[in-house]
């Protein structure tokens, strides 16, 4: 049995349609993250698990058991909050302990607990502070340490890395993938951060006008998108129009405007004469300024228009010939040479002919 | 600035004479030897001595502060439980309703509580009538003032109370009520300032029974000024400005500060 179970769950706010009939379990000890754009319904979600929000109609069950008519104070669900709510009147220990001190917790129990938590988030010395004393990454650690203090069987969190700076971020994430399998708990996440959701989750849940585009694990999602949504939100990726030409058992051919014929890996239900969007990933375009491509069943000629160097990696973008854009990942390991190409190289550009994916309208 | 703007900086001191050199006459001139307040004659204690011996005006000014303690904490209850309402429920109607007898002028507010009391309620005029209408027109400002420290808070503070498994009364005794306390209390204060001070409402809601400071100062003042009203004033302008004063510094700007 799932730990959570989202069953049906619809909301409406006036005309907008906040969730359309989701539904989604949730393991138990899963990182699972809800990821898609602003407005698109995941904060609704995460709030009536909290229980915050009600459903207009669905169910949500934790462990088997109905969730409706227990209030969120009752709940054994704690949220990290994006602005963290610390309360602003209250040391890092009052903090900490307010779960504890609103049960009936005996004062040995809550000291022992303080202590560990302390520790376990790298507090010492903090206890005594106020939240408007704390750097953004503290703040962040003592709003973890709060809500995990009683220890929840889910916990949730909201946006919750989104107002730490790129670096710290990078440092939270790894903690939190740590904490997450140490402690064993269900972690829910909430961001619109695709690099953050990748990086941390077992499994997505992409989510667009209320709905779930799909669920997968991380590389499922990046490699094989159900849909041009779930391509074109988790990561980058080239998108062309094109139209089926010719279909076969695991090869398709398109005719892309301004291109001519490309090779394609197949999809089950694309039909000879469908129109639909052909993707690939950048880091699946190679680049070459001789004949070293010819050997691609897809490869054409173009001039570099720019480039963004980015240290690790830089990004191409190529014209062809009729106009249409390319873009190209390539990374900068070779030694001595900062780019690889510069803008107005006359190159060629190419893919494997089971890169990209078809996706029809 | 005032470098620059002499004619500014002189028209602002000619502001600032306007507004408190008659109060600083009458402080002057409570330490008058003289029982007219025309000239000088020289300092002395004599009127804070007739003072502290004059019945009518003991009375009065024990009757005052009773009533301003009372509509104080009065108003500072009913005052927060409005704002809160009004925050929580972004609630319209309440807000105007609450926050109305704060921009009514004074004479209309008396006028028709008067009205009110002996026409609806039936009720003698005397201290409660006076309590109740000093309640009304402070109730407003602790509202005011409570409201401005909620806005000022983050709102997933309440949520964070409640979902660590706080019950909607441990959430209000242990966030809301600390987080806002500075803000009743400035709003208690404010309360207190003016009904220990208020003249009109009380004149049309006290009848004959009760005697408060300012109706009493009147009064004597239509017989004739002695000093003494110098002197009761002083010591009522010195009250007010510690309870401005510590209204001001417990304002609810100062939990941006603190916290």
């Amino acid at each position: 049995m799932a730990q959570l179970e989202i069953r049906n769950v619809t909301r409406r706010f006036g005309d907008l349609l906040a969730l359309d009939d989701v539904c989604l379990k949730i393991e138990t000890g899963e990182f699972f993250t809800l990821l898609g754009p602003s407005g698109c319904g995941k904060t609704t979600l995460l709030r009536m698990i909290a229980g915050f929000d009600a459903p207009d109609s669905g169910q949500i069950l934790l462990d088997g058991k109905d969730l409706a008519d227990t209030p969120p104070e009752k709940r054994p669900v704690h949220t990290v909050f994006q602005s963290y709510a610390l309360f602003p009147h209250m040391t890092v220990a009052e903090n900490i302990t307010f779960a504890l001190r609103m049960g009936h917790f005996t004062q040995s129990e809550i000291s022992a607990r303080l202590h560990a938590s302390i520790e376990q988030m790298r507090l010492t010395g903090k206890t005594c502070k106020y939240p408007h004393e704390l750097s953004g990454g503290e703040k962040q650690r003592v709003a973890l340490a709060r809500s995990l203090i009683k220890r929840p069987g889910l916990l949730l969190l909201d946006e919750s890395l989104a107002a730490l700076d790129a670096r710290l971020r990078e440092e939270v994430q790894v903690e939190l993938i740590n904490l997450q399998s140490e402690l064993g708990i269900t972690f829910v996440f909430v961001t619109h951060a695709q690099t953050e959701a990748l990086a941390l989750s077992h499994r997505i849940a992409v989510m667009n006008q209320g709905r779930l585009e799909q669920v997968d694990e991380p590389s499922k999602l990046y490699g094989f998108p159900r849909n041009r949504f779930v391509a074109g939100f988790v990561g980058h990726i080239n998108q062309l129009g094109a139209q089926v030409l010719e279909s076969t058992p695991g090869r398709l051919r398109l005719s892309v405007p301004g291109m001519g014929d490309i090779v394609a890996p197949a999809q089950a239900s694309s039909l000879t004469g469908q129109a639909g969007i052909f993707s690939i990933r950048p880091e699946q375009v190679r680049i070459g300024i001789h004949d070293e491509l010819a050997g691609l069943k897809n490869h054409f000629s173009g001039k570099i228009q720019s480039v963004l160097y980015q240290g690790d990696v830089s990004v191409y973008r190529t014209k062809l010939a009729d106009g249409v854009i390319i873009e190209a990942l390539l990374p900068n390991s070779a030694p001595g040479r900062a780019r690889l190409f510069e803008i107005d190289d006359t190159v060629k550009i190419g893919w494997r002919h089971d890169a990209g994916i078809f996706f029809h309208d | 600035m005032h470098d620059r703007h002499p004619w500014l900086w002189a028209a602002a001191m000619a502001a600032y004479a306007f507004l408190y050199l008659p109060l600083a006459i009458v402080v002057a001139y409570s330490f008058n030897d003289s029982r007219l307040n025309v000239e000088w004659t020289g300092f002395t204690w004599h009127w804070y001595q007739v003072l502290l011996h004059d019945k009518n005006m003991l009375v009065a000014a024990g009757n005052s502060l009773l009533i301003a303690l009372v509509s104080c904490l009065i108003s500072t209850v009913l005052g927060t439980m409005a704002a809160i309402a009004i925050h929580r429920h972004d609630f319209k109607l309440l807000n105007f309703m609450v926050m109305t007898p704060v921009a009514m002028p004074e004479i209309l507010l008396g006028v028709s509580l008067l009205l009110f009391y002996i026409q609806v309620l039936h009720l003698t005029l005397g201290m409660l009538s006076v309590v109740l209408a000093h309640v009304v027109f402070s109730t407003g400002f602790v509202a005011i003032a409570v409201r401005a420290a909620l806005a000022a808070l983050d709102e997933r503070i309440f949520d964070a109370a409640r979902d660590l498994g706080a019950s909607p009364w441990q959430s209000f005794r242990h966030v809301t009520c600390p987080l806002i306390l500075p803000a009743m209390i400035a709003g208690a204060l404010m309360a207190f300032t003016l009904s220990i001070d208020d003249f009109v409402i009380t004149f049309f809601t006290a009848g004959v029974g009760v005697q408060t400071l300012p109706l009493h100062i009147y009064s004597m003042i239509k017989t004739t000024v002695t000093p003494e009203v110098n002197a009761v004033s002083t010591l009522l302008m010195l009250l007010t400005l510690a309870l401005i004063f510590t209204a001001a510094r417990l304002a609810p700007d100062t939990l941006k500060g603190k916290y």
